[in-house]
């Protein structure tokens, strides 16, 4: 009693427990998995590839400068009249480029001076492989006549030299640097080659390709169809591929509890054909339908199910052969359906006394076969035995 | 992954596919056949349980739509497993459940009277409570022995652990059940 108490209160566990215990994997099992070492391993390429990645200094590509720095100094003597500090920026993509130039004008009252002017300018460049306009400009005002001076310190020196006077001009040079990157084109032919697969019957359709004209043959060939039958298996009609088949939902069949059929009815216009009345352990029984009436029927392909028969005429489930399918679900007015069930041993412990038949399901009617009866394999039949000769 | 392929399975049930029957063995066929071979000691015996539980499946989906489909199916089978041991259980008693009964009814403290006696239900509501209480691996450790009846053998290859590690954990596990049950006052 306590056993039992203890069994039904162990089937009303949660099922998340049931669930949770049925998918379990130990932590250990889970990590001996080979895909976890790769992406461990995975893991340290990467950490070392990041270390060296940033210890690394990769240099930057720096501008060539095209002429070294210099820087422009005007001077004039007599009285300034303008002056210009002028800084113009170039942007580029990704640097700036700063030109700057810087004009001094430097006034010196009464000294005769001579003046060497010279002209420099200043010029950074950053070249790029896309193109890019780089301007350089400078310009200076000569005004009245200059003088050579002297600048020591930022503070102009007379001096006794007297020079004519000179014209620092304005330059403007303009580069343009085309990027250096070749357009290429690259092309390719791929061909793909596609397989059908064939079934029996099925035409095959061969495509070919010389100089350029396609040409399409189409080839019927015929595939041999081999089925293997094992013992039990049912039997089965090859399906002819030109006849379309349609496959409709089977009807559920009546509800019956387990165990207890109790009294049923059963079809009389219909019946299921078995080839013998008595039959041993072990055998296989073949069943056949014939629909007999003018209607379409509809048979449940799981019902297929052994009924023992009870000394008061009632039936009892035996037990559900699921290894018997029907050939057709729907049998037209005459068409025949078969199945084959196997009398596998089990510890059903066969009676020779007992009265079997094969029921099923067709639509919600109850059919069954006539009844036979199942020796168990330590008894014979009385088909099986054999005359003995008398001398 | 799983409830992808649970439905799928019940779309095909839906639809009266044959191929229901056969997805359903293919998914869950062995588990079901560990259960109810583990009850039933038998090849046999347990192959018609799994059977008639396909069948029950069949029956009751539509309209149902059992989720998760692995313990709907599991408890299928092992309540039909269950029907036949009670059903053999005056000839022989030699089956892994047997055994795992037998360790189990010791950790259950016994009633004086018929009237203090607890019923299945509320013994249920007490297991289910202690259960929660567990680690996770004890938790699986007591369902997968007492509920799916796997062997100690079975267990600790599971755990890849020991015969005799599983033991000693099952034990400390019944007595902390022990415990817990005399002082929620639980008795059958």
């Amino acid at each position: 009693m306590k056993r039992k108490h203890i069994s039904d209160a162990l089937e009303h566990l949660d099922p998340a427990y049931i669930d949770e215990a049925t998918g379990f994997v130990s932590r250990i099992r889970l990590y001996k998995r080979p895909y976890f070492r790769l992406i461990a391993i995975a893991a340290c390429l990467i950490v070392c590839f990041s270390v060296l990645l940033v210890t690394n200094i990769v240099d930057r590509q720096t501008p060539p400068i095209d002429t070294p720095p210099t820087t422009t100094v005007t001077t004039t003597v007599g009285s300034a009249e303008e002056s210009t500090t002028s800084t113009e920026a170039v942007t580029t993509e990704m640097s700036t480029t700063t030109a700057a130039t810087t004009t001094q004008i430097v006034t010196v009252p009464d000294a005769t001076t001579t003046s060497t002017a010279k002209a420099t300018t200043t010029s950074r460049k950053i070249y790029k492989s896309t193109a890019k306009k780089t301007t350089t400009t400078s310009s200076m005002i000569t005004i009245g006549i200059p003088k050579a001076t002297t600048v020591k310190d930022g503070v102009v020196m007379p001096t006794s030299e007297t020079t004519a006077a000179s014209e620092i001009t304005t330059t403007t040079t303009t580069k343009i640097y085309k990027s250096t990157a070749k357009e290429s084109t690259t092309t390719s032919e791929t061909t793909t080659a596609t397989s059908t697969a064939v079934n029996m019957g099925d035409p095959v359709i061969q495509t070919t390709v010389t100089g350029g004209i396609t040409t399409t043959t189409k080839v019927k060939r015929t595939v041999n169809h081999t089925t293997t039958t094992r013992y039990g298996d049912p039997s089965t009609t090859v399906r002819d591929p030109n006849v379309p088949t349609t496959t409709t939902a089977s009807k559920r069949p009546p509800t019956r509890p387990n165990g207890a059929f109790g009294e049923l009815e059963f079809r009389t216009d219909l019946r299921l054909q078995i080839d013998k009345q008595e039959y041993q352990e072990g055998d296989v029984i073949t069943v056949t339908i014939e629909n007999t009436t003018e209607e379409t029927l509809e048979i449940d392909p799981w019902s297929i199910f052994m009924a023992s028969q009870t000394a008061d005429g009632e039936w009892n489930r035996g037990w559900t052969s699921l290894t018997a399918y029907w050939t057709s679900h729907r049998l037209a007015p005459g068409e025949i359906a078969t199945t084959r069930v196997a009398l596998a041993p089990s510890s059903w412990k066969w009676k020779a006394e007992e009265k079997w038949a094969i029921v099923c399901c067709v639509g919600e009617d109850w059919v069954r076969s006539e009844t036979f009866s199942v020796y168990p394999s330590s008894e014979t039949t009385s088909a099986s035995l054999k005359p003995t000769m008398s001398k | 992954m799983d409830s992808l392929n649970d439905n799928r399975i019940i779309d095909l049930f839906f639809e009266r596919s044959e191929q229901a029957i056969t997805e359903l063995s293919g998914a869950y066929g062995v588990l079901c056949n560990n259960i109810a071979f583990h009850i039933l000691g038998n090849a046999q015996d347990a192959e018609e349980c799994v059977n008639d539980a396909y069948l029950g499946v069949w029956n009751t989906v539509p309209p149902k739509r059992p989720n998760p489909l692995r313990s709907y199916v599991c408890r299928i089978v092992r309540n039909l497993a269950i029907k036949q041991y009670h059903h053999n259980t005056a000839q022989k008693r030699n089956s892994v459940y047997d055994v795992a009964l037998d360790e189990l009814e010791n950790c259950f403290p016994s009633s004086d009277s018929v009237e203090g006696a607890f019923d299945a239900a509320q013994a249920a509501r007490c297991i289910n409570a202690f259960l929660a209480t567990l680690s996770r691996e004890n938790r699986v450790l007591f369902v997968r022995r007492y509920w799916h009846a796997d062997s100690i053998d079975d267990l600790a290859a599971l755990f890849q652990t020991s015969n005799h590690n599983i033991s000693v954990r099952l034990s400390r596990i019944r007595a902390k059940l022990n415990n817990y049950l005399i002082q929620e006052g639980v008795f059958l």
